[in-house]
């Protein structure tokens, strides 16, 4: 029966889960969780808020699990997604009437401009990086992250931001113009003579 | 193809050229190895990745699946309607609806008998009082 329940799909769990099965709900949050907590610590950029998020989310299924419309052409993951993020903008929005949290502040410390080399050699000091990633603007950094980090295709993220397929296109070109604006600024005078040099 | 451009593709579909669409990836190859300045933004575009991953990496913190299934059923039963989760001196006042419209239909027949009794009291005081009444017209 266990075994039964863990190899079902969602579709199915989703329904016991809306007859009262907690061990089809269990494996459904087993499943899951780890993506939905990594979208929103990338929209959120705080542990703790991230895990608010999710786990508000995770209630929420519990308590409405039709909330997902199969019919309506959307894969159960997908939907998913949009729930989360949708969260996660909301919660973001709460914080910043609020001051920054710990995690967000952490990112501010970085000042001082690594050569590209040390960076390259570590690969730990990226702290700048997610600093900058996290000052995109919002729609930006989400299709950035739901295309290149959540591997959801193209029309994928366009539904989840609720937007075309040429506007989750233009989010991420423009996106990766400011992250490449960020990394010269970063590099500094390493990154000029590589360019120069070409 | 300019710099403009392939940096929007490169954007688009990433530095791993394996995962471009077939039809661009042959084009995409063909120029860059003809051009240096293609080949520094290919490269660059490398380096941000790679970077991006490392700085994007979202560790799972431990037992975070038990934390999430637990908070959630512990909130989907605090969150439920309004008459289940007030507190206990409401609920105990919700439950005690019906005695408390007893109590209000015995205070209104009170309220009615003691304005009947009264008045009937009234008329027998007066009664009972128009001898005295008399007794005191006479010494008067």
């Amino acid at each position: 029966m266990a075994d039964d329940l863990i190899r079902g799909d969602d579709k199915s769990l989703l329904a016991l889960a809306a007859g009262g099965s907690h061990a089809a709900f269990k494996i459904l949050v087993f499943r899951h969780v780890e993506r939905c907590y990594a979208v929103a610590y990338r929209v959120l950029g705080d542990r703790g808020l991230a895990e608010d998020t999710v786990q508000e989310v995770f209630a929420m299924l519990w308590m409405r699990p039709g909330g997902w419309d199969e019919t309506r052409g959307v894969k159960f993951q997908t939907w998913l997604h949009r729930v989360v993020v949708n969260r996660a903008i909301d919660a973001s929005r709460q914080r910043s009437r609020r001051p920054a949290s710990e995690d967000l502040l952490a990112f501010d410390f970085v000042d001082a401009a690594p050569l590209a080399e040390e960076i390259l050699e570590t690969k730990q000091d990226t702290a700048w990086l997610r600093a900058a990633v996290m000052r995109l603007p919002e729609r930006q950094r989400l299709a950035m992250v739901l295309c290149f980090y959540e591997g959801l295709s193209q029309a994928e993220a366009a539904d989840v931001l609720r937007i075309s397929v040429k506007g989750v296109e233009s989010l991420v070109v423009r996106a990766k113009q400011r992250l490449r604006q960020d990394l010269r600024l970063q590099l500094g005078s390493a990154y000029q003579s590589h360019e120069e040099e070409a | 193809m300019g710099k403009e451009d392939f940096e929007s593709q490169l954007a688009l579909y990433g530095s791993d050229v394996t995962k471009w669409p077939d039809q661009l990836k042959d084009a995409m190859r063909n120029q860059v190895g003809e051009n240096a300045e293609l080949q520094n933004v290919w490269e660059r575009e490398i380096l941000l990745d790679a970077l991006l991953k490392d700085a994007l990496a979202v560790p799972t913190p431990a037992g975070l699946a038990d934390r999430v299934y637990i908070a959630a059923l512990k909130r989907s039963t605090s969150k439920l309607p309004v008459r289940q989760s007030v507190p206990d001196c409401r609920r105990d006042f919700a439950l005690s609806r019906p005695a408390f419209a007893l109590i209000l239909t015995a205070l209104f027949g009170f309220l009615a008998a003691y304005l009947t009794v009264g008045s009937q009291v009234s008329v027998t005081t007066n009664s009972l009082l128009q001898p005295l009444f008399a007794v005191e017209r006479s010494f008067l």
